[in-house]
């Protein structure tokens, strides 16, 4: 049997996006199960979306921002923060490993925290096991 | 007859005769127990009646009424809905004449055909802080003590939510009756490619039950409007009040309380420190 390995999504905004390649020319490596999708900023991923993505069969989803502090006067890395924040309230609530949804502030030089990071996010996300909400809802009491 | 009921008839019948609004929306009995009414003519005020059956929210049909001047009777919950959808630019103030009631908490629905003729108080009216209405043009006050009978409380974690929205018949029967999911394109619904399908799959039912509970995040007034027509008695509002809670520990925000504090994330002020 082929070991299980976690499917990670990770939506990465513009600036993070540039990191991510970053790891990619500097030859850091990361593992493979975390697939990218680019974004222009991490205030346009909708909730909605990060609870598909599980549904879809997602173990976990990441969302990678510019550090608020960086933006000037408006942050929209906040509203990220906000929302990742209220999502993994209500995944506790559900009986949802809250670990499942996260966020990571990465600039754009950042290769190197990206690679490191998302190591140890697949490290805990093999710890935590399949999500596997499929099974979980279409089982029978 | 209660007192609060005669008082309710005579003000409704002065609001119609004077002219001050065009009707009044309130409940009326019926052989399938209280509903709604609206009432145009000063002589059928005698048809409303105020009751712990009066359970279901009003606000919804407000928004139908745009042009015209409406009472509307209110129980503490409504008003908050009320406040809520004024700042939500749903509603204009000054065509609703707020009829605000205290309310002493309400019963539980009895299931269609179910014999039991002890009612108990339904779970979120235990959690109700606020019995009147926070915005009102007159108020009704109670002449009878709060509902005695109490029902057992479980922590919101100890319930199998996952199993509890695999019974779930995707009915809308919540989102038609709650009077914030007022969006003619409900993305639960009608986005294409659609998030969530009708007919398809059960384990949509989950993205279904988030996705609303996040709409609601900050919002839901705990009116219990979608628990109370939920064929299958999915306690709703006890999952929107889980979030509520994180609104209230992280930015003080209890939705409804008052017309001048603005929703948060929405404002915060330049140069903040995140
Ligand atoms: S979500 Fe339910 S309890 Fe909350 S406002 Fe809507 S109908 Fe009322
Ligand atoms: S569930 Fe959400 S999208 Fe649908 S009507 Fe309610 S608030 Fe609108
Ligand atoms: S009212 Fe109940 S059964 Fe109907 S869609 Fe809402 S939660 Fe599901």
């Amino acid at each position: 049997m082929v070991a299980w390995k976690p499917k990670i999504i990770a939506f990465t905004c513009w600036c993070s996006s540039s990191g991510v390649d970053q790891a990619g020319f500097e030859g850091f490596k990361y593992p493979a199960n975390v697939l990218t999708v680019r974004v222009p900023c991490s205030a346009i991923v909708n909730p909605s979306i990060v609870v598909k993505a599980l549904e879809e069969g997602a173990d976990a989803v990441l969302l990678t921002a510019c550090k608020p502090v960086e933006l000037r006067k408006i942050a929209p890395s906040r509203i990220t923060e906000a929302r990742v924040s209220l999502l993994r309230r209500l995944l506790k609530t559900v009986g949802v490993e809250e670990e499942r949804v996260r966020i990571l502030w990465i600039s754009s030089n950042e290769g190197g925290v990206f690679a490191n990071e998302v190591s140890r996010i697949v490290e805990e996300t093999e710890r935590l096991g399949p999500l596997n909400l499929r099974g979980r809802m279409l089982e029978q009491p | 007859m209660s007192s609060p009921e005669i008082e309710l008839r005579k003000l409704a019948r002065n609001l119609l005769e004077r002219k001050v609004v065009d009707l009044v929306i309130g409940y009326e009995d019926s052989e399938a127990g209280v509903r709604p009414c609206f009432i145009k003519e000063p002589g059928e005020v005698e048809k409303l009646v105020w009751n712990p059956d009066c359970r279901l929210s009003l606000v919804r049909y407000l928004r139908g009424f745009k042009e015209k001047k409406v009472g509307i009777v209110a129980k503490g919950c409504d008003g908050r809905a009320i406040v809520e959808l004024i700042k939500e630019n749903q509603l204009d103030r000054k065509n609703i004449f707020i009829i605000a009631v205290e309310c002493n908490g309400v019963y539980k629905p009895v299931k269609y055909g179910s014999s039991k003729t002890r009612r108990q108080m339904a779970e979120y009216c235990e959690k109700c802080e606020v019995r009147v209405s926070p915005i009102k043009d007159y108020l009704i006050k109670s002449d009878e003590k709060a509902l005695e009978e109490k029902i057992p409380k479980g922590d919101v974690e100890d319930l199998d939510w996952l199993s509890l929205f695999r019974k779930c018949l995707r009915c809308m029967a919540c989102v038609r009756s709650c009077p914030f999911c007022y969006c003619t394109e409900c993305s639960i619904e009608g986005f294409k490619p659609a998030l969530v399908h009708r007919l398809v799959d059960p384990v949509e039912l989950f993205t279904f039950h988030l996705i609303r509970a996040i709409h609601m995040a900050g919002r839901c007034v705990e009116c219990g409007a979608c628990e109370s027509s939920c064929p299958v008695e999915i306690p709703l509002t006890r999952l929107y009040h889980e979030l509520n809670e994180w609104f209230r520990e992280n930015y003080g925000y209890v939705p409804g309380l008052n017309l001048e504090q603005a929703p948060p994330p929405l404002v915060f002020k330049e140069g903040e420190k995140p």
